[in-house]
This record gives structure tokens, C-alpha cells and sequence, in this order.
């Protein structure tokens, strides 16, 4: 390892088959869930979905759960700007 | 056969930060896509009924699948496994021509009913569903042209991995070893886009 101490990086590679089935399960469940007659929690439930499979690729197969709070820093800082941008187009668009 | 030494931390970093840059420029797209879903909510869902969702959730289980085969080759990588980490490359690169292949299937269906931008069947539409399919062609292309990128850099990161399964090994390590890692990086974050993708242009008929 580049670095001393530390533990080898990523996961077993049975627990990456593990994510991998996870995400596949997942894939089932938002197909499902868009079929139900929610209204609008239909969305909310697919882009939570989403958001719970990408978390999983960044954290196990990205790796990020084993660098240092450097990355995950770097990570909120685009997640923060995106959520900026979004958020005040749509402070702009929804009072028009 | 010898354990590889990880890559240095920053040139993971500086991948990452590649990574970002490619986060905001889909996220530009992303926000078009929120700021027009928005203004015609019934015309997204009629358009989005005339997509493939067997074709959305096919490409979205290889994907998935690709993005296993690209960790297990990392993985194969650093126990210092060079053969193992070479077919599970072959396989990544080649669920990602598959990918690609579906793409094009899909998209000629579109074509071949005039679902396109400039068509004159498509112009007669209302303007929500126009935006609709232009947003369509534009994300997915512009994931797609990602996807293809993602391919050369495979079948490149699989020449150099292959020479250090030769006698100067410790050298390629040296001057290489971050190729397989960073490439996987590169690969995940395009599964992940795709992961966005699905929903919002299949998933909401």
C-alpha cells in the first residue's frame, strides 16, 4: 500500500458481487415503484432510488469509504455547488 | 506474482477532480431537464411512454453488471492477478459495446418514426414533447459519446496492464500503475449518470 498503515483498499470480491446484486434489486424496486399510482411521490421515490444506487457506486466500487475526509470534502463541495445552481434556478423560474 | 502497490493518493485525487468537472457538466443538462419537466409535466409523461422501457432496463442491468466486472478487474489488478485483470477488462469494455449497440437500436426505432429533432412528425408535436426528445438525444448521446470514450481508455488501460505482466514490471508500476484504478473511477462515475438517466427518461410514463 502507497500509504503506511493502511488497510488494503476496497471490498472482498464477494462483497462486490454482493453490491452488485444490491443494485440490481434496487433497479427492480424503481421499476416497480413507478407503476404504482402515487401521484407525485412516484418521482420523489425514483430519484430517491437513484440517489441510494450512485451512493452505493461511489462508496464500495469508487472506493470512497476508504480515502480520507479529503475526497469526501471534495465531493460535497460539487454536490453543494450543483445544489446551488439547481436550487436558485428554480427560486428564479418559480416566481416568474 | 506479487501484490502491486495502490496508486498514490494524488493521482486518485486529481481523477476525482476530473470526475467533478464531468459531474457539472451533465448537471447543467440535469437542471434543463428539472427547469422544462417542470413547465410541461403532461407532455414529459406522454413522450416518455414512447420510450423503450425493456431497452432502458436491459442497458441499465449491463451497465450495472459492467461496473462489477471494472471492480473485480481493479481488484485482480492489485493482488497482482495481470490475466484475471485482462478478461475482466475484455468483459467491462464489451458489455459497454453492447451497451452501445442497444443504444443504437433504440435510437434508429426513434428515427425511423421521426422522433427527432428538425423532423417535420415531431415538429407537429407540442412544444414540451419536443423538448422532451431533444433533451433525450442530448443526454443520452452526450452519455453515450462518454460510454465510447470509456471503451478506448479500457482496451488502453488493458495494453498497459499487460505489460506488467512482463519482466520489468516494477517499472510499468512505477510509471502506470494508476491507468487501471483511475480508468475504473472514470468507468463508475458513467454507470452512475446512467443511474440518474433511467428514471427520468423511462420511468416516468
Amino acid at each position: 500500500m502507497s500509504e503506511p498503515g493502511r488497510a488494503p483498499a476496497g471490498a472482498s470480491e464477494r462483497g462486490l458481487v454482493a453490491l452488485w446484486a444490491a443494485l440490481l434489486a434496487l433497479t427492480a424496486l424503481t421499476i416497480y415503484v413507478s407503476r404504482l399510482n402515487i401521484g407525485h411521490w412516484r418521482a420523489v421515490c425514483a430519484l430517491a432510488i437513484a440517489a441510494t444506487k450512485s451512493a452505493l457506486v461511489v462508496a464500495v466500487f469508487m472506493r470512497l469509504k476508504d480515502e480520507d475526509r479529503a475526497f469526501t470534502a471534495m465531493l460535497g463541495v460539487a454536490l453543494f455547488t450543483m445544489a446551488t445552481i439547481l436550487g436558485l434556478t428554480f427560486v428564479d423560474v418559480a416566481f416568474r | 506474482m506479487t501484490e502491486t502497490p495502490r496508486i498514490p493518493r494524488a493521482s486518485r485525487m486529481g481523477m476525482w477532480l476530473f470526475l467533478f468537472t464531468e459531474i457539472l457538466l451533465f448537471g447543467g443538462l440535469f437542471l434543463v431537464y428539472a427547469v422544462y419537466r417542470r413547465a410541461n409535466p403532461e407532455a414529459f409523461h406522454i413522450a416518455s411512454g414512447e420510450l423503450s422501457l425493456r431497452f432502458g432496463a436491459i442497458n441499465t442491468v449491463i451497465l450495472l453488471t459492467s461496473s462489477l466486472t471494472m471492480a473485480l478487474a481493479v481488484s485482480a489488478f492489485e493482488r497482482g492477478l495481470v490475466g484475471r485483470c485482462l478478461r475482466f477488462l475484455a468483459g467491462t469494455a464489451g458489455l459497454g459495446l453492447i451497451f452501445l449497440g442497444n443504444k443504437a437500436v433504440e435510437w434508429s426505432a426513434k428515427f425511423a418514426h421521426g422522433l427527432y429533432p428538425g423532423n417535420p412528425i415531431l415538429e407537429a408535436r407540442p412544444a414540451g414533447e419536443k423538448l422532451f426528445f431533444s433533451l433525450y438525444f442530448a443526454m443520452t448521446g452526450l452519455h453515450g459519446v462518454h460510454v465510447l470514450v470509456g471503451v478506448v481508455v479500457l482496451a488502453v488501460t488493458a495494453v498497459l496492464a499487460g505489460r506488467s505482466a512482463r519482466a520489468d514490471a516494477a517499472r510499468v508500476h512505477e510509471k502506470y500503475g494508476g491507468v487501471v484504478e483511475n480508468s475504473g473511477l472514470y468507468w463508475h462515475l458513467v454507470d452512475t449518470i446512467w443511474i440518474f438517466l433511467f428514471p427520468l427518461f423511462y420511468l416516468i410514463s
